[in-house]
């Protein structure tokens, strides 16, 4: 049973509409994710399957380590929709609030 | 170029796996970084060492496992454990013999000589672990000649537990400690005489507690040369002179009278500085000697 945490569904969710680096992710996130944990968060994710990463195409001299690129896979997108039903499902409706 | 140093320190530190997925994008966004604004890079470098601790961390547990599985503890642990045992009687035995022949000479009383006898035990306890340290170590390189870390991650266990056993036999033998400093003073007349000339004893458990230093020294000389000698320079010159300055200070005693248990932690580690000397020493001789062979072996390094 895969299980995914609020951050890696955000990751996921920045993801979507192409490939970013960790960079970019935490810039896009507007403050939610944290440089400190980032790259352990998105090394994990790798693990589960939901991303897979390649070194960025450089030009021949650049300088520098090239930056890892991270695409979510459709095994991480299936995961991450599946956690949203979820969360939908389990929250409480006005009604049921009281 | 901003993360040089620190990409080469974490290259060396990790396996080659977690360096490309978990510290090389995080220098790789420090440098992409550090080109925009100063303020940026500064706030990635906290960052940085957050990643590259639980990198090595990651690496430590990954390792770990492999130390204490099935093939680990058939041919490395207990043979460690078997040479452990011998090393301890060999070093009870002789210990027990000067230690006996010296107590002849002071004309000590039979009450005090069973008492420091029968601490002899549990001296003969931390020497031993150092054996089993080097032991598994070889077995480890023989092993599986690849994976130094595992190496390193088998050493930090045995060099903890050295330290918990040398802190637990201190404690232990507080009474025997206790009644030969006693016979001493009977016999020379003041402790302070008695503590400058070392016993036979006290060169022998010195000079053994040496040989994991020894040993470390001429593996580290031959993997990372003189950088690393100079690391160790400084850090040593440093602890000396803390030592030193807390002893100048009777900052020690202090502590001991402040601090429950303290003064068993710091007998069980007075041994670090001379160890380190000596680890300094063997890596300075390790590279004069290949100098003059010319044998290094360019396959070790890395």
């Amino acid at each position: 049973m895969p299980s995914i945490s609020g951050t890696e569904s955000l990751i996921i969710e920045l993801l979507r509409d192409g490939d970013r680096f960790g960079l970019e992710l935490i810039e896009r996130s507007g403050g939610r994710l944290k440089r400190g944990t980032i790259y352990v968060t998105l090394s994990r994710m790798e693990t589960k399957g939901f991303l897979v990463s390649r070194q960025e195409d450089r030009p021949a001299g650049a300088i520098g380590l090239p930056r890892r690129m991270y695409r979510v896979t459709a095994y991480g997108l299936k995961v991450h929709e599946a956690y949203l039903l979820l969360r939908e499902a389990l929250a409480l409706k006005p009604a049921e609030a009281h | 170029m901003a993360g040089v140093w620190i990409s080469r320190i974490a290259r060396r530190l990790t396996q080659p796996d977690t360096f490309d997925r978990l510290v090389s994008p995080a220098i790789a966004d420090l440098q992409l970084e550090s080109q925009r604004t100063t303020v940026g890079r500064w706030r990635h470098y906290p960052a940085l060492a957050a990643v590259l601790l639980w990198a090595l961390l990651r690496d430590v547990r990954r390792e770990l496992a492999h130390v204490f599985d099935a093939d680990a503890w058939r041919s490395v642990w207990t043979r460690a454990a078997a040479w452990a045992l011998i090393a301890a009687a060999t070093n009870w035995v002789i210990l027990y013999r000067l230690i006996a022949n010296v107590l002849n000479q002071w004309h000590t009383s039979d009450t005090a000589r069973q008492t420091i006898l029968n601490g002899v035990a549990f001296r003969s306890v931390g020497p031993a672990l150092t054996v089993a340290m080097i032991v598994a170590a070889y077995s480890f390189k023989r092993r599986d000649a690849a994976r130094t870390v595992r190496v390193v991650a088998a050493t930090i266990v045995l060099a903890v537990t050295t330290v918990g056993a040398t802190y637990l036999s201190t404690i232990l033998q507080e009474p025997s400690r206790h009644a030969l400093d006693e016979a001493a003073r009977a016999f020379y007349g003041s402790a302070v005489e008695a503590r400058r000339a070392p016993l036979p004893w006290q060169l022998l458990l010195n000079a053994t507690s040496m040989i994991p230093f020894a040993w470390l020294g001429v593996v580290l000389a031959r993997r990372r040369g003189w950088p690393l000698a100079l690391i160790a320079t400084g850090i040593l010159g440093t602890y000396v002179w803390l030592n030193t300055t807390a002893l100048t200070l009777h900052l020690y005693g202090w502590l001991a009278s402040s601090i429950p248990g303290v003064e068993a932690l710091l007998f069980g580690t007075y041994g670090v500085p001379p160890n380190l000397v000596t680890l300094v020493g063997l890596i300075a001789a390790w590279r004069a000697i290949e100098r003059v062979f010319d044998r290094s072996d360019p396959a070790l390094v890395r």
